[in-house]
């Protein structure tokens, strides 16, 4: 395993409803003051121009995988425009793929996940779903896709929120946390945000990922108190931690369809947990939108990070433990229709017997 | 004789006698007895080929331009679809199609044409005379007649495709899927059959001027199917010319007799063998920094230009 590939280009998933603020976002993006050149792709011209010199139009076209999984689907298209746009070395630094209001954003990160081609030059950063704080009432009424968007997204911006009531706000945030209690929440105007935010986020790199999730890896601030944060220094902004209760719990707001189950327990058994999970994703896996863990294995001083989209999961060793670090293991599944009780009477059976002390 | 670009080669050539190479950055490199660099299209160019019939390179590019190069190295534009990326063409007969999305120019004596598909095109070739244009889809080929406006032949199949190739004689069309093998079809009797057994997606075929012998890329060494009966490679098997232990062909081209074969490989290796004496053969190249994209042979047969995915573009002599 390689810890470091700098020459892999990073890919920023934009999603979002049409008339959300992602075109607005993405031209901030271009006209950052970054120095960065992009490569942006989009299903299709907008009204809205995009301020970029390489902007690539592709039809969405979505393959299956040839191993006879409905759920492993690719983008044909993607990989096509990404072979062509590597074949000249340094002529941009980063991509951003937007995706049009309907889009699946899964066979987008399937396709880095999965695709030999993809995966050996690029790498994806983040997936960013910008909402739109007044009318995500009523598209998270009316389609799945929206609600799909949120439950994928590692970023959200809650855009237009000059145009909505505190209290209006409120409701649409707890929304948006019932469907994904991880994700990083950002209440923005116009799309007007601070660009490290949505870029260089580095959430698919299990080497990195993790450290972003609060509900996750922080708990509320032993993380932080070492170190690992990474928002660098002068680190001001509001994180807006979920409450700790809330992840697994049934949510209220009778729209949601998506549940996040997040489970925590001690020390596991790796030879008993990864045919446990390899069997979980084979048989949840087309519920499965999005799981991510850090565990911790007997006999391992490394922390391991495991992430999934669908059936497709994968995993590496991150930094070693910390001697002041509860060793435990923490797991989170978003999806649809998952037998919370029943995953975790799976994971505890994972737990690895006690050994005696010598 | 090699030079390094920073480019992707698309395709290496001879113009006359004279060397050239198509890269992905938009230009064309010669490096013959005139040695220059040739900027065609702006930025990127997406799809070339040689042309037998004028002598000359033709590309497409992210500029929406087609243009033609020849021996003078003036880029001359054939054509242009402002703000699409041309990302495939073929010429042949006094014809030239070329396509973005799911449309199709085609131009020939008849006047031009615009061709709608359903999917978008992943590759478009033309039949030997020019009488027929496939436009292979994700989920079918189209064959159209460029001579008449008629309902074009559908060959369904629910693979995923990105080239096809007519046999030189036209009974066959060849197409190769993206999970590793190759449809045939018999168009006299649409008789449909798989070419199987690939590790990897054929990137590169070429047919010996008779049309009894199809060479591809895709496994350890170059297969190599006999079409000269009237059922092709039905219940036939292939030919595997010089294997190279941990690699993949990339690249095939005959010699102009249809003697040799040569062959590229993805770690750059090139080397030439026979059909007669498959097993061995002479190593022009052992390897370099990119996979070997594209072949060409000197008209004479002495020589071959070869083009790699990391820009090296050179020229091997290959006597007999």
């Amino acid at each position: 395993m390689v810890a470091m590939q700098p020459d892999k280009l990073p890919v920023t998933l934009l999603t979002g409803y049409l008339g959300a603020g992602k075109t607005t976002l993405l031209n901030r993006i271009l006209t950052g003051d970054h120095g960065l050149r992009f490569a942006v792709v989009v299903n299709e011209f907008g009204e809205i121009g995009i301020d970029n010199d390489l902007i690539v139009e592709t039809e969405e076209e979505i393959y299956e995988m040839n191993n006879g999984c409905v759920c492993c689907t690719v983008r044909g298209d993607l990989i096509e425009v990404l072979e062509r746009l590597l074949r000249q070395p340094g002529r941009f630094d980063a991509i951003v793929i937007e995706t049009t209001g309907l889009a699946d954003p899964v066979p987008v990160a399937q396709t880095f996940l999965m695709d030999e081609g993809a995966r050996a030059r690029t790498r994806l950063d983040a997936v960013v779903t910008v909402v739109d704080a007044k009318h995500l009432p009523l598209r998270m009424k009316d389609s799945r896709e929206a609600e799909d968007q949120i439950a994928f997204a590692d970023v959200v911006l809650l855009n237009k929120t000059d145009l909505v009531t505190a209290e209006a706000l409120a409701e649409v945030e707890a929304v948006i946390r019932a469907v994904n209690p991880h994700a990083e929440i950002h209440r923005t105007e116009r799309s007007a945000i601070q660009l490290d935010r949505v870029l260089d986020r580095g959430v698919f790199d299990l080497k990195r990922a993790l450290r972003l999730q609060p509900d996750l890896l922080d708990e509320r601030d032993d993380e932080h108190a070492h170190g690992d944060h990474d928002c660098g220094e002068g680190c001001t902004h509001e994180h807006h931690h979920p409450e700790p209760a809330r992840a697994g719990k049934p949510s209220a707001i009778h729209d949601v369809t998506v549940q996040s189950i997040s489970l925590r327990t001690g020390v596991l058994d790796e030879h008993r947990f990864f045919p446990w999970l390899h069997a979980l994703a084979q048989q949840q896996g087309p519920n499965i939108l999005r799981m991510k863990g850090i565990l911790a294995f007997r006999g391992e001083e490394r922390r391991y990070a495991v992430q999934g989209v669908h059936m497709i999961v994968e995993g590496d060793h991150q930094r070693p433990w910390h001697d002041d670090e509860r060793r435990e293991s923490r797991i989170v599944f978003i999806g649809r229709g998952l037998d919370r009780d029943e995953i975790a009477r799976g994971l505890e059976s994972c737990v690895a017997t006690e050994v005696p002390a010598c | 004789m090699l030079s390094e670009f920073e480019s992707h080669c698309l395709v290496a050539a001879f113009i006359g006698d004279e060397p050239a190479f198509a890269l992905a950055d938009g230009t064309v490199r010669r490096v013959g007895a005139q040695r220059d660099c040739v900027r065609v299209h702006a930025a990127s160019s997406l799809a070339a080929l040689r042309t037998f019939a004028d002598d000359a390179l033709l590309t497409s590019g992210e500029d929406g331009r087609v243009c033609r190069t020849g021996a003078d190295g003036e880029p001359r534009e054939l054509g242009c679809v402002p703000r699409k990326w041309i990302t495939s063409l073929d010429a042949s007969a006094g014809r030239l199609a070329y396509a973005s999305g799911k449309t199709v120019w085609l131009q020939s004596a008849r006047g031009d044409r615009q061709l709608q598909h359903r999917r978008s095109v992943k590759g478009i070739a033309f039949g030997h005379d020019g009488a027929r244009l496939a436009v292979v889809q994700q989920d079918g080929v189209t064959v159209h007649d460029t001579e008449a406006a008629g309902e074009p032949l559908e060959l369904a199949s629910n693979d995923i495709h990105h080239a096809s190739t007519f046999s030189p004689d036209g009974r066959f069309l060849v197409v190769a899927s993206q999970n590793s093998f190759l449809h045939g079809w018999r168009l006299a009797d649409r008789r449909h059959f798989r070419m199987l057994g690939y590790p990897g997606r054929v990137e590169s075929w070429a047919w010996t001027p008779d049309g009894a012998w199809l060479a591809t890329s895709g496994a350890a060494a170059a297969i190599v199917w006999p079409f000269d009966g009237d059922d092709g490679p039905m219940h036939r098997s292939a030919i595997e010319v010089a294997a190279r232990a941990q690699s993949v062909v990339s690249a095939v081209a005959w010699s102009p007799d249809a003697s040799l074969l040569a062959i590229g490989h993805r770690d750059g290796a090139l080397q030439v063998a026979s059909l007669a004496d498959p097993r061995s053969a002479r190593l022009l190249r052992d390897g370099g920094r990119g996979a070997i994209t594209s072949i060409a042979w000197r008209a004479n047969g002495d020589a071959v230009a070869f083009g790699s995915a990391a820009g090296e573009c050179g020229v091997v002599g290959a006597p007999r």
